[in-house]
């Protein structure tokens, strides 16, 4: 397929914070750098040959030629780790990360649009270097005014970047897109499958049980036991529970009601019962069962409709006798 | 079997070591304890085995370290190592129901050796090994959680290789009928799906019918004079303040 030349060095849609002339100019040779960069020099050459016998004014065509090759040549001389780690997105890096598996890669579209990172900028330090880096805008042009601040704060930056990255991926994945492009982890896998042996290797959501960050790491969610569990390998440690969200697996549950058949199936399993020489231990003892109304599921036509007393709040009689007067006949037993 | 080749490759290379010291220091035998040699040498506790182990005799020989199979072809040592491995699981699930296997589990469970429960409410509650069958060569080994009373598949692939008859099926309730003060509380905490601060109405309603049968359980042990409040065995309400309020709705 033929390559024109002008594409080469068209950029995508620059947001409008980034109207001064320099910036603009520095992101357009930022953007023809990186394409440059995944063709391979021999490439590069055959396609400026071709821009020279296509486009219709040759002198042009020329310039582009050599500005090609200069820059071509000048980025296949540099040290080969630092231009194959800049072919990449911040975004793409960021989410192939040991232990990022569980994030969805958010298309630079649904973060340059200011509408989805309303609040934000108040909970972020940084918030706009940082959103400069997630989205590979480079701030050449700040260094020059302030080299020596920028470079101590670049640290900073970077944990600023990665907090709104997360921010960001909480409100995403609640997006139609974001929920099929978890839909696509969850099917695969990706997430984990729930360690209780009757759910039968149930696929997990990942989510958090806050949505502010810094409280908690991230959870599993299984909607076979509708129970929460710890991430099985310790690479998910630091990973911020808010960045999944309080409100993930409710929605996806929502938006994909074909998981519930996945749970039908899983459901007639019944529970584990503990057991001693083939019989079940006493309810009387300690050890007895004390669980079992934790996976219970209303089975019986006269549970059924005990379920159906549920619909608003639990039914009174059952709620209320037992537990008061369980209460006062403690106090007087002691 | 990558397992088989480990135990091979590493049993050979040291002759001073005893062969239980060889066999819980290998990888993914964590779950092991280490069986008294007496036990093993008094044949009343092998009654019905030699039905399941070939060369019984050889087995034990090898475990108490009374022969040497270096000599052998390397199939025939191989067959031998693996009967004394299998002999060992065997032995190992009569054992662990004896007062000396249990007070050696006990020790284990406290380190946290068959890891702890992943379940979130559960708060790293340790678990204990049990088999499904007492038969072996039928199901691997699961893990107990004794606060949530529920099974889960060991995290690493080692430990869910090992066949469950080596633990049996009566271990954790043998466990709690010798240490009923460690049976733990069980916490009624429990999660509601939710989408902005509301939960989901059809996950609620089925928590609120389970609430309903937990209370019923407490009514009931009530009765039969059972204490159920915050005492080996009870329930725990979830501290207050910790879990943010719910509104209820669709
Ligand atoms: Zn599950
Ligand atoms: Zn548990």
């Amino acid at each position: 397929m033929p390559v024109n030349c002008t594409n080469l060095i068209r950029t995508r849609r620059i947001s409008p914070r980034k109207k001064s002339k320099d910036r603009a100019q520095g992101v357009v040779e930022i953007r023809a750098t990186r394409f440059l960069q995944k063709l391979t020099f021999g490439r590069v050459l055959t396609t400026a040959n071709f821009c020279l016998l296509q486009t219709s004014p040759p002198i042009g065509a020329q310039r582009t030629l050599f500005l090609l090759i200069a820059m071509s040549k000048q980025i296949f001389e540099e040290d080969d780790l630092t231009s194959s780690e800049e072919l990449q997105s911040w975004v793409a890096t960021y989410c192939q990360l040991f232990g990022h598996e569980f994030f969805a890669q958010i298309p630079a579209e649904y973060i340059e649009d200011d509408f989805n990172l309303t609040g934000l900028a108040a909970i972020v330090p940084y918030y706009r270097e940082a959103l400069d880096m997630i989205l590979d805008y480079d701030f050449d042009s700040e260094e020059e005014t302030k080299p020596a601040d920028k470079q101590s704060q670049l640290p900073l930056i970077e944990h600023s970047a990665e907090l709104l990255y997360g921010l960001i991926h909480q409100r995403f994945i609640l997006t139609k897109q974001g929920l099929g492009l978890m839909a696509a982890k969850f099917e695969s896998g990706q997430f984990g499958k729930c360690p209780r042996v009757l759910c039968e290797q149930m696929p997990l959501l990942p989510m958090g049980r806050h949505d502010q960050p810094g409280k908690e790491t991230v959870r599993l969610y299984c909607a076979c036991c509708n129970d929460i569990y710890l991430p099985s390998s310790s690479k998910y440690l630091n990973i911020d529970g808010s960045f999944f969200g309080t409100s993930f697996p409710g929605m996806f549950l929502k938006v994909f009601p074909e998981v519930a058949r996945m749970i039908n199936n899983r459901t007639q399993n019944g529970q584990f019962e503990l057991k001693c020489f083939g019989f079940k231990v006493n309810e009387v003892s300690a050890s007895g069962s004390r669980m079992r109304w934790l996976r219970m599921r209303p089975q019986t036509e006269a549970e059924i409709a005990e379920y159906e007393q549920c619909e608003f709040g639990a039914p009174s009689e059952v709620d209320g006798s037992s537990k008061e007067t369980m209460v006062s006949d403690d106090q007087s037993m002691s | 079997m990558p397992q088989e080749e480990e135990y091979t490759s590493d049993s050979g290379s040291d002759f001073t070591e005893y062969w239980i010291d060889w066999f819980l220091g290998t990888k993914g035998n964590e779950y092991f304890c280490d069986i008294d040699f007496e036990y093993i040498t008094d044949r009343f506790n092998l009654t019905g085995l030699s039905t399941e182990v070939n060369r019984i005799s050889a087995a034990i020989d090898i475990i108490t370290d009374n022969a040497k199979i270096e000599g052998q072809p390397a199939e025939v040592k191989e067959q031998l190592e693996y009967n004394a491995r299998f002999l060992y699981g065997l032995v190992h699930a009569r054992y662990i129901i004896t007062q000396r296997g249990l007070a050696k589990m006990l020790e284990k469970y406290r380190n946290g050796d068959f890891g702890y429960c992943p379940r979130v409410y559960c708060k790293l509650q340790p678990l204990l090994p049990v088999g499904l069958n007492d038969s072996p060569r039928l199901q691997p080994v699961k893990l107990y959680c004794p606060r949530c009373e529920d099974l889960y598949n060991p995290k690493s692939s080692r430990h869910a290789a090992i066949d469950g008859a080596f633990f049996g099926s009566s271990f954790p309730a043998m466990f709690f009928q010798a240490y009923p003060h460690l049976v733990p509380t069980h916490p009624t905490e429990r999660y509601v799906p939710k989408v902005f601060g509301f939960q989901l109405h059809e996950y609620a309603k089925l928590a609120r019918w389970q609430a309903v049968q937990r209370q019923k359980t407490e009514a009931r042990l009530y009765e039969l004079g059972v204490p159920v409040d915050n005492c080996p065995g009870g329930y725990v309400d979830p501290q207050e303040g910790e879990e943010e309020p719910v509104k209820s709705a669709q």
